[in-house]
C-alpha cells in the first residue's frame, strides 16, 4: 500500500512537472507572439564621410 | 635624446591612429563583382559626367544622386546609369557595415555632402534645404 502510494505520488508529481514545463515552453515559444528587437546603431559620421570621400576620389581617379 | 625620441614617436602614433581608424572604418569590406562593376562604370563615366555638369545639364541633389536639369536625353540616360551604380555602392556600405534601418538615408546624406564639397565652381548642387544653387 505504501509502495503504491509512493508510486502514485511520484507519477502525479511527474505529470505536474510536465504540465508546468509544457506551459512554460508554450509561453516562451509561442509562434504567434512576435519578437521585436530595437537596436540603436551609433555611426561615426566623420569616419563615414572619410570613406565616402575615398570612394569618390577613386571614382575621379584622384587616388 | 632617446627618451625624447620615444615620446615624440608615441605622440605621433597617437595622433595618426584615430585618422587611420576613421579612414578604414566604413569602407567597402567585400568587393563583390557587382560592386566592382559599379565602381568601374562610374570611373568610365566620370569624364562625361563632369562635362555635363559643367554645361549645367546635370546637378548633384541632396540625396547623393545626380539629377538631369534639362530635357537632354543623354543627360537623363547618364544620370539614371550613374544613380543605379551609386545605389549599389551605397547599399553595399550599409549592409557591410551594418548601419541599421537609418543607414541608407545616412549614407546618402553623407555622400551628398561630399559631392557638394567636391563640386567645382559653376556646378549645380542642391542644398540640404532643397534649394538648388550654383557653387
Amino acid at each position: 500500500m505504501r509502495v503504491i502510494r509512493n508510486y502514485l505520488s511520484t507519477l502525479i508529481a511527474g505529470w505536474l512537472v510536465c504540465a508546468a514545463c509544457g506551459c512554460t515552453v508554450k509561453a516562451v515559444g509561442d509562434p504567434k507572439r512576435p519578437i521585436t528587437i530595437n537596436a540603436n546603431v551609433v555611426v561615426d559620421i566623420r569616419g563615414l564621410k572619410q570613406s565616402a570621400a575615398n570612394i569618390e576620389d577613386m571614382v575621379a581617379q584622384e587616388r | 635624446m632617446p627618451r625624447l625620441y620615444r615620446s615624440m614617436m608615441l605622440v605621433s602614433c597617437l595622433a595618426i591612429a584615430p585618422v587611420t581608424a576613421h579612414a578604414a572604418q566604413y569602407d567597402i569590406k567585400e568587393m563583390t563583382p557587382a560592386i566592382q562593376q559599379a565602381l568601374e562604370a562610374r570611373q568610365a563615366r566620370y569624364a562625361e559626367l563632369r562635362r555635363l555638369k559643367s554645361e549645367g545639364k546635370l546637378g548633384e541633389d541632396n540625396q547623393g544622386f545626380v539629377k538631369a536639369l534639362s530635357d537632354d536625353g543623354q543627360a537623363q540616360q547618364l544620370a539614371q546609369a550613374e544613380n543605379n551604380d551609386r545605389q549599389v555602392i551605397y547599399q553595399a556600405i550599409v549592409e557591410q557595415n551594418r548601419l541599421g534601418a537609418d543607414g541608407p538615408a545616412l549614407v546618402q546624406a553623407v555622400f551628398a555632402e561630399v559631392q557638394r564639397e567636391k563640386a567645382q565652381p559653376g556646378d549645380s548642387i542642391q542644398l540640404p534645404s532643397g534649394e538648388w544653387v550654383k557653387k
